[in-house]
């Protein structure tokens, strides 16, 4: 019986100490207390409280803000609207202007991506670019910072344009021994027709006084395209018929000044003038 | 002699259990509603917390388009002027 009691004694014990023990352990890995408890709960709680009230706060100051926006967008559109008016255009006339000058700045880049030579082939196309960029300064739309400055850029390319473009396309010949002015257009590397000597000629007028008389060493201009202002008789001209030509000067009353521009080298009588004579054709 | 002993020995063993009983009891932690109503607490916090963020975001978003739209509006003012001088002297 003493030992009954000894061992119901200990049993009591262990399940006490075990009691504790579990209670203690359990706390300290993963329980919290009572008053941690109520501390994280006021502490989420307050917390929460918190949020909701600058969200509040938030929540206002956005609706203020897009209310603020609207009201900008509102001003810039009116500001606008009273640009178009003193444009006298709308937003589709802006586009349409807009798109004239990128396609003309497109026909400009295209003149610059060519060689020289054909810039000097195509020198009527950098005019009709200069004269349409002329054209579209006249227009109000271009007062628009945007338009300026587009137009500013197509300037500075049509500006390198005409750098690229030669004044005049010609080889050089030097005379020998031997050579007239017949003998040397004939040749195939020159004009391979004695005929247009006269076009040797009046192209070198500063150098030969008399066809007739030319000497060795002496270095010809071969032309071999006509100039934006010079002019290349064909069979059956005559000055008032070259006057009249609207590439020329559009009046044929106007042959005059192409005769006293050329009268050197078409001399006394203006009714004969001969084929291949290269005239320079007066610009005012 | 004995009964009196048995008698202390059993006392005893039930007061050790009572102590332990009592101590455990007396230091309880939350229980499972209460930890669950912590939980929502937090999670209640957070989302508001979340949406407090969104909300800062939108609003530092919209006081960046203002910031451009008043640019815009200086600057479309500074048009007008231009234009106007400009066609002045057209």
């Amino acid at each position: 019986m003493k030992f009954t009691n000894v061992v119901l004694f200990a049993v009591a014990v262990v399940l006490s100490f075990s009691l504790i023990a579990g209670t203690t352990i359990s706390f300290a890995q993963e329980k919290m207390s009572m008053d941690e408890y109520r501390a994280q709960l006021q502490q989420w709680q307050e917390r929460e409280a918190n949020a909701k009230k600058a969200s509040e706060d938030c929540a206002a100051e956005v609706e203020k803000l897009k209310g603020e926006i609207e009201t900008t967008q509102a001003e810039i559109e009116k500001v606008w609207g009273e640009i178009l008016a003193e444009i006298g255009t709308d937003q589709a006339g802006v586009d349409a202007f807009r798109e004239k000058l990128k396609a003309l700045e497109a026909d400009v880049d295209g003149l610059l991506a060519l060689t020289p030579e054909e810039l000097f082939k195509k020198r009527s196309e950098v005019e009709a670019a200069e004269a349409k960029l002329e054209e579209y300064k006249k227009d109000r739309i271009s007062a628009l910072t945007e338009m300026q400055n587009l137009i500013a850029t197509i300037e500075g390319k049509l500006t390198q344009v005409k750098n690229k473009m030669p004044k005049a396309i010609y080889d050089e010949y030097t005379v020998v021994v031997g050579d007239y002015l017949w003998k040397i257009s004939g040749k195939p590397d020159i004009y391979n027709d004695p005929i247009q000597w006269m076009r040797i000629y009046s192209y070198n007028k500063d150098q030969i006084k008399d066809p007739d008389l030319i000497y060795p060493d002496q270095v010809f201009k071969i032309q071999r395209e006509v100039g934006p202002d010079e002019y290349l008789v064909g069979k059956g001209d005559y000055l008032a018929k070259i006057a009249g030509n609207p590439d020329v000067l559009g009046d044929p009353a106007s042959w005059t000044k192409i005769y006293e521009k050329n009268k050197d080298i078409i001399g006394e009588d203006p009714n004969q003038i001969f084929p291949y004579t290269v005239l320079v054709i007066p610009k005012d | 002699m004995r009964k009196m002993f048995r008698a202390l020995f059993i006392s005893s063993a039930i007061a050790m259990m009572v102590v332990a009983f009592a101590i455990t009891g007396c230091s309880r932690g939350p229980n499972e509603k209460e930890l669950q109503a912590l939980e929502e607490t937090k999670s209640a916090a957070l989302a508001a917390e979340s949406k407090l963020s969104d909300c800062q975001s939108e609003k530092a978003s919209l006081e960046s388009q203002l910031a451009e739209k008043k640019q815009k509006l200086e600057e479309m003012k500074q048009e007008k002027a231009d234009v106007q001088n400009r066609l002045s002297n057209f």
